[in-house]
C-alpha cells in the first residue's frame, strides 16, 4: 500500500492530518447535496474503488453518482428464504410423519394421529414452514446486511477526526482510502481540491 | 401550513399540464356492442341450456362482483392515499377515483340481484324463497338429476329448519335495504373524493386536502364494515348454512389485487398510446407494482387461511362448501371443479408471486400489462369459483357466463369512460403534484 509519494511528509499545506502514521484515507467536506454528488461523479469517473461518500441524510441516485453495482442482498434474502422453507418441510415432516427405529428418542420423530386427519397434512404444515421461510429470510437479510457492510466494525480511523464526525449532522463528505490502487497522495488531494470542498483532511492509521 | 404539507422541491419541477381523455365514436359503439352481443348471447343461451335462468343469474352474480371488487379496490386506494397522507401516488391516482365513482353503474347494474331476491326467486339465493320445508325438498330434487351420485351435496340449497333460523337477517326486505346502504356508503365515499379532488384542479389551495385526509378515517372503517357485510350478503349467502368470518377480507383481498390491477393497467395503457402530457415514472410502476405484489401475497395468505381453518375443524357446515368446490378428494365428492381451485392457487398465487418478485419486471411496461391482465383474469375466475359450482358439480363455462361478462364489464367501461371524460387526467391543482412528479426511489 505505501510507496514514497504517499509518505506523510508529503503532504500538502492546507490539508490537516489526523495522527502520525500511514495515511489511512483522505476527506473532503462538502456543504451541500449537489455540490457532493457532482464530486462523487467526478471522483467514480477518475476509477477509484476504495471510496465512500458519507451522508446524514439519504441521498437519492447517489448509487449513480458513485457508479455502484446493485446490491446482491436480494438474492442472499432468497437463498435463505428457499432454505427456510425447506428446513420447515422437514422440520414437520421428520417430526410428525417418520419413526426410524433404532435410533435416539431425542431426535426421533413421532407419528401423532390428529383428529384423524392423514399423518402427513401438509395443509397443516403450511404456517411452520411460512414461519420458518420468513425467518431465515429475514435473519439472512440482517446477517447479509451486516456481513456486505463488514459490520460490527469496532475500530474505525476516521472517528479519530472530529471534522469527520459532522457527517452525522450537517456536512457531506467524501472519503477515499490509501488502499485504493487509484490513490496518491499528491494526485487525489488535487482532484478533490478540484471538487471545491470546504476542507480536506488526511487521517492516518 | 409547513407542518401539514411535507415542503419537497424537486430540483427540475416541470409542473404537469391538465389532460382530458376524450373517447373516439368507434371505442363507444365498440363498448355499447360488447355490451349488446354480451347480453343478447346471455340471454340466448340461457333459453337454450337446462336451468338455464339460474346460470344465468348466477353467472351475472360472478360478474357483478367482479366489476364491484375492481370499484371497492381502486375506492380503497384513494382512501389509504389519504388516510397515510401519501404524496407519492397523488399524480397517477385519478383512474382509481374514477373507478371507485364508477360504483354508481355497479348500483344501477345490481338492480337485476337485488329485485332476484326481493322477489323470492330461487335462482341465486335459497334462502330468498322462504317456502316450507317439504315444498322444497322436492323442488330441489327436482332440481338436480337424482342419478347423481354427489346431490346430496346440495342439500344445504334447501329452505330448511337451519336456514329458516336465519331469516332475521337473511330475508328479501332487509337484504335489499342492505344491500341499497352498501351501495349509498360507496357513492357516497366515492363522490366526495372524487369532487374534492376535481375542486383541487379549479380552486388550489389546500382545504379540500384537508378536508380529504379527514374524512379518511371515517370512511376506510365504513368502507371496511359495509365491504365485509355485502360480501356476505352477495356471496357468501349463496350457501345459507355455510359461514366463514374471514370471507370479508378474501373478497377485499380480491378487491385490492383487481383495483390496483386495474389502475395500473389505465396508466399503462395512456402512457402506451402517448397521449398523456406527463410520463409515469418507472418509481411511479414501481411503487404500485409493490403494492399489487403486496395483496397478490395478501390473497393468497388470506385464500389459504380460510381453508386451513374449515379444513383443520371440519364441521360439515363449513366443509360443505369446499366439497362442491372441488377441495374433496373423497371418493363421490371429486368434482371438475377441483381443476379451477388449482388454477387458482397457482394462477393467482404462486405463478404472479415468483413473477412479480424482481424488480426489473416491475419496472418493464409490456410485462407488467402482461401481469395485470393475468391477474384481472384470474381475479375473475377466483369470483366465478366463489359463485357458480352452486348451479352444478361439474364447470359450467359457455355463453352465458362469457355474455353477462360482456354485458357487465361493457356497461361498466360505459359508465368508466362518462366519469372519467368529467375530469383531468392529472390532478395539477394538488399542492403535493410536483413531489409526486418528481418521485424516485434509491435505486
Amino acid at each position: 500500500m505505501t510507496n514514497s509519494s504517499n509518505a506523510i511528509t508529503s503532504v500538502p499545506s492546507d490539508v490537516a492530518t489526523i495522527g502520525m502514521g500511514e495515511p489511512y484515507a483522505l476527506i473532503a467536506e462538502f456543504e451541500t447535496v449537489q455540490e457532493v454528488l457532482k464530486a462523487a461523479e467526478q471522483i467514480r469517473d477518475a476509477g477509484y474503488m476504495s471510496w465512500d461518500v458519507h451522508s446524514p441524510i439519504p441521498i437519492h441516485h447517489i448509487n449513480h453518482a458513485m457508479g455502484l453495482r446493485p446490491t446482491i442482498l436480494p438474492w442472499i434474502t432468497l437463498v435463505h428464504g428457499i432454505a427456510g422453507g425447506v428446513f420447515g418441510l422437514v422440520l414437520t415432516w421428520w417430526m410428525n410423519a417418520t419413526t426410524v427405529p433404532g435410533i435416539s428418542p431425542s431426535v426421533q420423530g413421532y407419528e401423532f394421529l390428529v383428529s384423524g386427519k392423514p399423518i402427513y397434512s401438509w395443509q397443516a404444515n403450511i404456517p411452520i414452514i411460512f414461519e420458518t421461510t420468513v425467518l431465515f429470510a429475514a435473519i439472512g437479510t440482517l446477517l447479509g446486511l451486516l456481513g456486505l457492510n463488514k459490520l460490527p466494525m469496532l475500530y474505525n480511523p476516521l472517528a479519530r477526526s472530529r471534522r469527520f464526525l459532522r457527517s452525522t449532522a450537517d456536512r457531506f463528505m467524501i472519503v477515499i482510502e490509501a488502499e485504493d490502487p487509484e490513490f496518491d497522495l499528491a494526485r487525489t488531494t488535487s482532484l478533490l481540491r478540484a471538487q471545491h470542498p470546504t476542507a480536506i483532511e488526511l487521517v492516518t492509521e | 401550513m409547513k407542518d401539514v404539507l411535507p415542503v419537497h422541491r424537486p430540483e427540475t419541477p416541470s409542473l404537469p399540464q391538465p389532460y382530458y381523455l376524450s373517447f373516439s365514436r368507434r371505442v363507444i359503439i365498440g363498448m355499447f356492442t360488447a355490451a349488446i352481443l354480451g347480453g343478447i348471447s346471455a340471454a340466448g343461451a340461457a333459453s337454450l341450456y337446462t336451468n338455464g335462468s339460474k346460470r344465468i343469474a348466477l353467472a351475472y352474480l360472478a360478474a357483478l362482483a367482479f366489476v364491484l371488487s375492481i370499484s371497492l379496490g381502486s375506492l380503497f386506494f384513494t382512501l389509504i392515499q389519504h388516510l397515510t397522507r401519501a404524496g407519492w401516488a397523488v399524480l397517477i391516482r385519478r383512474p382509481a377515483e374514477v373507478f371507485a365513482m364508477n360504483t354508481i353503474t355497479v348500483g344501477i347494474l345490481s338492480l337485476p340481484i337485488i329485485w332476484s331476491a326481493y322477489s323470492g326467486s330461487q335462482s341465486i339465493y335459497p334462502w330468498a324463497t322462504g317456502v316450507s320445508v317439504p315444498e322444497l325438498v322436492s323442488h330441489v330434487e327436482g332440481q338436480h338429476d337424482s342419478h347423481d351420485p354427489k346431490a346430496h351435496v346440495y342439500v344445504h340449497q334447501q329452505f330448511d329448519a337451519l336456514t329458516a333460523s336465519k331469516t332475521p337477517w337473511l330475508n328479501p326486505s332487509f337484504f335489499t335495504l342492505r344491500i341499497g346502504c352498501y351501495f349509498l356508503i360507496w357513492v357516497a365515499i366515492a363522490s366526495f373524493y372524487f369532487h374534492h379532488s376535481r375542486n383541487l384542479d379549479e380552486q388550489g389551495g389546500i382545504a379540500s386536502t384537508l378536508s380529504m385526509e379527514r374524512w379518511a378515517g371515517p370512511s376506510i372503517l365504513l368502507f371496511a364494515l359495509s365491504l365485509t357485510f355485502a360480501s356476505f350478503d352477495l356471496l357468501m349467502s349463496l350457501d345459507p348454512h355455510w359461514y366463514s368470518t374471514i370471507f370479508g377480507v378474501y373478497y377485499f383481498a380480491g378487491c385490492a389485487v383487481g383495483g390496483f390491477s386495474v389502475s395500473l393497467l389505465s396508466w399503462l395503457v395512456l402512457s402506451h398510446l402517448a397521449i398523456m402530457p406527463v410520463q409515469i415514472s418507472s418509481s411511479h410502476l414501481r411503487d404500485l407494482g409493490r403494492l399489487l405484489f403486496a395483496f397478490i401475497f395478501f390473497w393468497g395468505y388470506i385464500a389459504f387461511s380460510q381453508y386451513m381453518l374449515l379444513w383443520y375443524a371440519n364441521i360439515p357446515e363449513t366443509t360443505r362448501w369446499w366439497a362442491v368446490r372441488g377441495a374433496s378428494t373423497a371418493d363421490g365428492l371429486q368434482s371438475s371443479w377441483g381443476i379451477v381451485l388449482v388454477i387458482l392457487a397457482l394462477g393467482h398465487f404462486v405463478i404472479p408471486f415468483l413473477g412479480l418478485m424482481s424488480r426489473h419486471v416491475k419496472d418493464h411496461r409490456k410485462a407488467m400489462m402482461f401481469w395485470t391482465i393475468w391477474i384481472l383474469v384470474m381475479h375473475y375466475l377466483d369470483l366465478y369459483w366463489l359463485v357458480m359450482p352452486e348451479f352444478r358439480n361439474s364447470i359450467a363455462f359457455g355463453l352465458p357466463e362469457l355474455g353477462s361478462l360482456l354485458l357487465v364489464c361493457g356497461i361498466y367501461a360505459i359508465g368508466a369512460s362518462f366519469f372519467a371524460t368529467r375530469t383531468s387526467m392529472v390532478p395539477i391543482g394538488d399542492p403535493r403534484i410536483p413531489a409526486s412528479a418528481a418521485l424516485s426511489d434509491a435505486y
